[in-house]
């Protein structure tokens, strides 16, 4: 296997071949992840081997936040949503699976997360993961279930920031 | 008949669904402001109808009383998959356990020890 890259998304990359065995992936990546960033809702990522694209990881803000009203809201309960960085999207083409391509793509998801977290501050990093098997993948690698969300999970940013070396 | 039913684009029903089918809206959608882009919806005459009276009704025209509910029905489904929510009790807890202390976690150690990717 080449040495694979990671480069930002940008229009003269052509996705048109992605194919990682979920449809819904593939096609918000061929349709949808330029019209995202360019409308600065995501921002996608790809990782390139040998000038195809191996993966992708788009990564965009979130909150999380209690159902009541905020006049509701109880004692010492924090009085605004949590901000979260969420990694929306992490897939990984057919022809480069079951090389932990994914899982790097994933630690790097995870330092652009933390980045992200030093310059507009953020607390957690949620994980929106497309199926069992994906939530599987996320705890695998130390990520909790978020409580009352299937597959949402997350992990504290300050504790990605001291697992880091 | 019954060959009929069965054959393709060419039955007695689809012949009559398409008729119903005959208005056109012609929607022009917003990309960084400037309005370039078209979607085109065919809808039945019973559609048309309550959607032309609910514009009016707005004091809005069709194409944009579809706009701003398409754009914000839009919106609010990425919000749905971006904000998360939870009951107060379990909000209350996961708030709380932000004040606790952060200790390392072996399995994002074992993450962020794999072969970086390198950035170009």
């Amino acid at each position: 296997m080449s040495d694979p890259s990671l480069v930002a998304l940008s229009a003269e990359r052509d996705l048109s071949g992605f194919d990682c065995g979920t449809p819904e992936l593939d096609r918000w990546l061929i349709d949808h992840a330029l019209a995202s960033q360019k409308a600065d809702l995501a921002r996608t990522y790809l990782v390139l081997d040998g000038g195809s694209v191996a993966a992708y990881v788009s990564l965009t803000t979130g909150s999380i936040r209690p159902e009541a009203a905020p006049k509701r809201y109880a004692r010492g309960m924090p009085r605004y949503p949590i901000p979260t960085i969420l990694i929306a999207r992490l897939a990984v083409d057919r022809r480069h699976q079951r090389q932990r391509l994914g899982s790097r793509l994933l630690a790097e998801a995870l330092r652009l997360a933390v980045a992200a977290s030093n310059t507009a501050a953020a607390r957690h990093v949620v994980v929106d993961a497309i199926d069992d098997r994906a939530a599987a993948f996320y705890r695998r690698w130390g990520f909790i279930d978020v409580p009352e969300n299937p597959n949402r999970l997350f992990r504290k940013i300050s504790d990605i920031r001291n697992s880091s070396p | 008949m019954r060959r009929d039913a069965l054959s393709g684009g060419g039955s007695k029903g689809d012949a009559s669904r398409l008729r119903s089918l005959k208005c056109l809206y012609n929607v022009r959608t917003v990309t960084t402001g400037i309005r370039s882009r078209r979607i085109d919806i065919r809808v039945t005459d019973e559609q048309d109808a309550v959607i032309r009276e609910a514009a009016a009704a707005a004091g809005q025209t069709v194409s944009a009383f579809l706009l701003s509910a398409a754009e914000g029905r839009a919106r609010a489904v990425l919000d749905e998959r971006r904000h998360l929510v939870m009951s107060d009790r379990a909000f209350a807890a996961f708030a709380a356990a932000l004040d606790d202390a952060s200790e390392p976690v072996p399995a994002l150690g074992e993450l962020v020890s794999l072969p970086r990717l390198h950035r170009t």
